[in-house]
């Protein structure tokens, strides 16, 4: 009877390690694969920015001048290509559809040659044409099922404040390990279009 | 070198010598605790080679 318990716990211990062995590399593989789903990650770089800004002070940007856009492709040839993404992170947006009103939770402006940089899978319509036409947008599969209820609307509308934008491709949502999760991708030409927004970001 | 490169042309073109540029690899920026970790920022510019 003893040796039963102490088998018992020893079985009971044995498992809870291997568990606890699995889980934890489990966890590590899912933070290591953060962003890999891109197939060019091994070759993508941000700049980032130091800014001394007096007094000893020091502060860290991660990001730049959209003017170092041509800078790049014309003055380093290590470069490829370059792409700009800029997220207006003073305001959450909100979407109208008829009566619907929906809040987003992630807006990002791309710059034409962002999906040239990066992968994205496409369940309606592709990226071609997106950036030629000021007013269109690409959703992910979540936010087309919240506004539209379905994810097949491709050259539907919805109102972004009182403009009107058109549909022109439905994205897979990201994965968990996703850096991006921009629920809403619209031209950076768009945002360059209102009033004072290229200036401030050639800075 | 590429750093060094970027910060050459930054303070070349707008003449402001208190601007470093720096370049991280995509894969790093979400463990990256100095210029923001895990999502992205304002005005974030990716290039690849």
């Amino acid at each position: 009877m003893r040796r039963r318990t102490f088998t018992f716990i020893n079985l009971l211990g044995l498992s809870l390690g291997i568990a606890a062995a699995l889980f934890s590399f489990l966890w590590v593989q899912n933070e290591f694969a953060v962003d890999r789903h891109h197939e060019k990650s091994d070759s993508i770089y941000r700049i980032n920015s130091t800014l001394h800004v007096g007094n000893g002070n020091t502060w860290y940007w991660p990001n730049s001048s959209y003017a170092l856009q041509e800078v790049l492709k014309n003055e380093v040839p290590e470069v490829i290509q370059s792409a700009v993404i800029y997220e207006d992170t003073w305001q959450k947006p909100s979407l109208r559809k008829n009566a619907m009103l929906l809040s987003v939770k992630e807006l990002g402006y791309v710059s034409d040659n962002w999906f040239d940089v990066f992968d994205y899978e496409f369940v309606a319509g592709t990226e071609l044409g997106f950036s030629s036409q000021l007013h269109s947008a690409i959703l992910t599969q979540n936010l087309a099922e919240r506004l539209f209820g379905k994810v097949d609307i491709v050259g539907e509308t919805f109102q972004l404040d009182t403009t009107q934008f058109t549909v022109h491709a439905v994205i897979e949502n990201y994965p968990s390990n996703s850096s991006f999760n921009h629920e809403l991708l619209l031209p950076l030409n768009y945002y360059f279009s209102l009033p004072f927004k290229k200036e401030n970001s050639l800075d | 070198m590429l750093d060094e490169k970027l910060t050459r042309l930054v303070q070349q073109y707008k003449g402001d010598k208190d601007v470093e540029l720096s370049v991280m690899p995509l894969v790093d920026i979400y463990f990256d605790k100095k210029w923001g970790s895990g999502g992205m920022q304002s005005g974030d510019h990716f290039y690849s080679r």
